[in-house]
């Protein structure tokens, strides 16, 4: 097993979505943490 | 259950062992699924290795409708009830729900072009989920634009209710209309039409992001309950009080 597999021609699509998925969470993640440490008491 | 939760005091309970749990079930399903989605599942014989958008694809667009149905009912409960807990409810189902329909629409659009060629289609599939993105969009326009908060909730709940007649929509659109998306993979637990090794990663991912987008909801919910008593102290000490929404709690 590679580190990072080879997808061939597909490799570009597929990191893409990965990534954007990766990057949806850690925004939605940080967002929640952020708001939440402002308001609790 | 609702009745229970509607209490802030129970709410916060509840919350309490609940948020971390929803975190780390989340936390340990989505690296895992997604792990074994590229290392760890087959190539598509058809497909190839674009086969693995399908397991962040599809677990963001269940959890798109499910977020979207989470809202809905949320806003048909403070409709019946007038509980301005139910109304910060559904406004937290709304920007997760938001997000993933967002990321359905990115990942799809990615996956049609390694498969059909084409990043959009105008066909039912697609365009009804276009359409549940701008009803989420409408939606939060209308908690953002309208000053009174229990009036926005009211709007709000309005279109997220008249909404809901997409979800069915979207659902059945690729037995309505033809289509390039194709019908659905699984249609029983009994005989899901996919190889474990397939099955396994979508699930954890399906999992993780169901648990993910529990603890981005409650932890809505806990802040603005944090927000309105904020408020309150604010008040009652002579100091510009914020104008929150569950102040009337």
């Amino acid at each position: 097993m590679n580190f990072i597999p080879d997808f061939g021609h597909y490799a570009p699509y597929v990191w893409t979505c990965y990534g954007v998925s990766i990057v949806t969470l850690i925004g939605l993640t940080v967002r929640t943490i952020a708001q939440s440490k402002k308001w609790r008491p | 259950m609702i009745s229970f939760l509607a209490n802030p005091h129970r709410f916060m309970k509840f919350a309490r062992f609940a948020i971390p749990a929803f975190g780390v079930i989340a936390l340990i399903c989505i690296p895992l699924g997604m792990w074994m989605g590229i290392f760890n599942s087959p190539e598509d014989y058809q497909q190839g290795h674009s086969v693995r958008i399908f397991y962040i694809h599809v677990p963001a667009a269940w959890c798109a409708m499910m977020a979207y149905a989470a809202m809905a009912v949320s806003s048909l409960i403070a409709y019946i009830w007038r509980h301005p807990l139910a109304d910060e409810l559904a406004y937290g189902c709304a920007i997760p729900g938001c997000a993933f329909t967002a990321l359905t629409l990115i990942t799809g659009a990615i996956w049609g072009k390694t498969s059909w060629g084409t990043y959009w289609q105008w066909d039912g599939r697609m365009t009804s989920v276009l359409i549940l993105l701008f009803i989420y969009i409408g939606y939060l326009s209308i908690w953002k634009s309208v000053e009174d908060k229990r009036k926005a909730a009211r709007l709000a709940g309005l279109v997220a209710m008249v909404g809901s007649i997409n979800l069915p929509i979207i659902k059945f659109s690729v037995d309505w209309w033809n289509s390039l998306h194709q019908s659905s993979t699984i249609s029983s637990f009994d005989s899901p039409g996919l190889d474990s090794s397939m099955l396994t990663p979508l699930l954890l991912v399906a999992i993780g992001y169901s648990c993910f987008f529990g603890w981005l909801v409650l932890n809505h919910v806990r802040t603005s309950i944090y927000k309105s008593k904020h408020g309150r102290t604010q008040s009652s000490s002579d100091k510009p009080a914020s104008t929150t929404h569950l102040e009337t709690l």
